[in-house]
């Protein structure tokens, strides 16, 4: 009886200190986690930051909901590694003198044993625990445990709060981006998507950008410097650098405007009343009076080919110039459209503030040279005619 | 009642808790008498103790006048064991071990053969200079060493119990000797090499042994009866997972690499045989006696870590390279060792 009541303080006195030594490896484990934890999470914010500069914008929230599900893994992560009996019981025996007796002794208790023990070995056993474990527990006590969680709590701290910064005086520098339903200059500024959604469109636009050049044309002739007006860069303050390019302005003024003609007056070159430029007006009345002798302007091929275009640097005169406002870097080869704008503009005293704050068009280059086909004998012979044509113009 | 059937009954009695303590009393009383005959050689004590109380065959590797001999004669007399000598030169036949038929005539005239036993039917036997005895000689001691008995003539005569050999070998002076074949080395369960004593102990040696044979005067603190009992309370010393699992790597570790590369610092790169699994038996029972010598009932790392050097040494054979390049078996072991310990 006596052997038993001391066996079971033994056991008691065991269980003790496997559930103290528990504790301490749980402490451990999640002081553990947490240290991996925040340095994770240091990384994962200056992820965050590398991706906002470098690839794509990354919302401000998407930063502490990073730091929320690491730190949720990394305590899930140690509360699921409950620390058993016999990992207790081996870590007593390293570190608190246990000489392999508390595993021995959980063997012995589990009956794991395949060969049963003496009973006097297993009384002896029991004794020389009970000597030792308050050692043990006094020394488990003194153990001090070392978190080192300042400096990686320090780093993410600093990492987070670096990125937060750097995010949210991004996020103020960049304006807030559109509504998908409404149009902005620079979702039209491109022809290329404007085409593909609506070709209609795109064709009205190409014909009022022809007309603004051929205005721009009349009022760069000698004489004619009065009429032209405000040109069409003039229309455009603000807007985006690629809009410099005057087709591509044209074609967003086009489409920023209200739809009211039918397809066969924007075809005439009428714009709606009101926000149609002068320049354009001036096309459109221009383009009546042609379309009076049954040829509509931007029908003809005359006026299909571009007006202002060098015409070293023309594209086969085949080529529609609605085609021509689709192809990449047709904004360059009407650099002299621009030019001939600016003088416009430079001959009427009254807007010469207004193109002051313009970007200075791009310089007129030479064309290169291109072993693109020659022009047969027709598409050449065609070609005189319209110079002549041309130089007979007023 | 003779002795062999006092020290079975002894043997099967059921161990007490008392008599754990009384066996660590023993133990610690021997190592202190053995202690003040041989000076300054504790861990040297220390290790024979455990091989005898472990049933196993020490082997005893020193320079001429370290006391190996003088160790011998001190133990058995400690013991109270009856203890033989055999004295080897190169023309020393079997049967001058194990014994042989002589033929005798009775006081009523008749004769016959009878076996006379050699100097191995001693309860620990003193074979000195092993290595200078021829290995017909040596072989003879094989069947002694491992089934505790000698068969001559037919007849099998089972030895005394317990039984223990202890033989010395010089490591200088190698011409004319026979180098102990693998095999035999096998059946030692240690090889202890006799160091050279400190200035202390050296100091000490002179108050002790100067004028007096100190061994001849040594006391017996028990008999062999006592001395089964306590290797049979050694047997029940217990033995968890992990010292089971400990035992093993170390064994393990002690085997040579198969892939026969890795680096240099690499200790199994040097190894050509490793431990057998007669070394991992030897290991775990020299660890039980190690244990209840520090008055415990269970095996601790610790124990192990204690009789791996004596176990091991000789069970484990380096590569010639290894050899010529200057290694030795302890420093390598002894890094094995080490490296264990830490994974332990």
């Amino acid at each position: 009886m006596a052997a038993t009541s001391s066996s079971d303080s033994v056991e008691h006195a065991l269980q003790q200190l496997l559930s103290a030594v528990r504790r301490h490896l749980w402490l451990a484990q999640a002081a553990a986690a947490a240290r991996a934890a925040c340095w994770l999470g240091a990384g994962a914010v200056l992820l965050a930051l590398a991706l906002h500069l470098g690839v794509t914008p990354v919302p401000l929230p998407v930063v502490p909901g990073a730091l929320a599900l690491i730190g949720l893994g990394a305590a899930a992560g140690a509360l699921r590694q409950r620390p058993g009996d016999p990992a207790c019981a081996l870590w007593a025996d390293r570190h608190l003198g246990g000489a392999s007796a508390v595993t021995t002794w959980l063997e012995l208790s589990r009956t794991t044993a395949t060969v049963a023990p003496a009973p006097a070995a297993r009384q002896r056993l029991e004794c020389w625990l009970a000597a030792r474990l308050p050692a043990s527990r006094q020394q488990l006590a003194t153990l001090a445990t070392a978190h080192r969680l300042q400096r990686p709590l320090l780093t993410m701290l600093v990492c987070t709060g670096l990125v937060t910064g750097v995010l949210s005086l991004r996020q103020a520098a960049v304006p807030a981006p559109p509504a998908p339903s409404a149009k902005s200059p620079a979702a039209t500024a491109s022809p290329a998507p404007l085409a593909a959604a609506d070709p209609a469109a795109a064709d009205r636009a190409s014909a009022l950008a022809r007309a603004a050049r051929a205005a721009a044309d009349r009022a760069a002739a000698p004489g004619s410097g009065d009429r032209a007006g405000a040109p069409a860069n003039a229309q455009a303050p603000g807007r985006d650098a690629a809009l410099a390019r005057a087709d591509a302005r044209a074609d967003a003024r086009a489409d920023d405007s209200p739809r009211t003609a039918s397809p066969a007056q924007d075809g005439a070159g009428v714009p709606a009343p009101g926000d149609a430029p002068a320049g354009a007006r001036e096309a459109g009345r221009a383009g009546q009076g042609s379309a009076g002798q049954g040829q509509g302007l931007g029908d003809s091929r005359d006026d299909r080919a571009d007006v202002g275009v060098s015409r070293a640097a023309r594209a086969p005169s085949g080529m529609p110039a609605s085609e021509l406002a689709d192809r990449p870097g047709a904004g360059a080869w009407q650099a002299d459209a621009a030019t001939s704008a600016r003088f416009a503009a430079d001959a009427s005293p009254g807007s010469r503030a207004t193109m002051a704050s313009l970007p200075e068009p791009a310089p007129a280059l030479p064309p290169p040279a291109t072993d693109g086909p020659r022009p047969s004998p027709t598409e050449a012979s065609y070609v005189r005619a319209w110079m002549k044509a041309s130089a007979r113009r007023p | 009642m003779d002795e062999s059937e006092r020290t079975k009954a002894l043997s099967a009695a059921p161990a007490a808790a008392d008599d754990y303590a009384q066996a660590h009393q023993q133990l610690g009383a021997l190592r202190s008498r053995l202690g003040r005959v041989i000076v300054g050689q504790d861990e040297l004590i220390a290790q024979l103790v455990t091989a005898v109380f472990a049933g196993g065959h020490v082997l005893l590797e020193g320079l001429p006048g370290l006391g190996k001999t003088h160790l011998a004669k001190a133990l058995a007399a400690a013991l109270g064991l009856r203890w033989g000598r055999v004295q080897c030169t190169p023309d020393l036949m079997p049967a001058d071990v194990t014994g042989t038929d002589i033929y005798v005539t009775a006081a009523s005239g008749a004769s016959a053969f009878e076996f006379r036993p050699g100097p191995v039917f001693a309860q620990l036997v003193l074979v000195d200079e092993i290595n200078r005895a021829t290995p017909r000689t040596q072989a003879a001691l094989l069947e002694a060493m491992q089934e505790r008995q000698v068969t001559h003539a037919g007849h099998t005569h089972p030895l005394p119990q317990p039984f223990c050999v202890l033989a010395t070998q010089n490591p200088i002076e190698l011409e004319g000797t026979y180098p102990l074949p693998e095999a035999q080395l096998d059946r030692f369960m240690f090889k202890l090499t006799v160091p050279a004593p400190a200035r202390d102990a050296l100091r000490a040696m002179l108050d002790v042994s100067l004028d007096d044979e100190p061994a001849d005067a040594v006391q017996p603190l028990a008999g062999p009866a006592d001395v089964l009992r306590i290797a049979q309370l050694c047997r029940t010393v217990l033995l968890g997972e992990r010292c089971k699992d400990a035992a093993v790597d170390l064994v393990l570790a002690t085997q040579p690499d198969p892939a026969d590369g890795g680096s240099a610092a690499e200790p199994r790169r040097h190894i050509r045989y490793g431990a057998s699994p007669r070394a991992l038996q030897a290991l775990v029972r020299a660890a039980r006696v190690r244990a209840l010598m520090a008055g415990r009932v269970h095996v601790d790392v610790a124990d192990l870590d204690a009789v791996a050097l004596p176990v091991l040494r000789h069970r484990v054979l380096l590569r010639l390279q290894s050899e010529l390049d200057g290694r030795d078996v302890d420093s390598l072991l002894a890094s094995i060792v080490d490296a264990w310990r830490r994974r332990a």
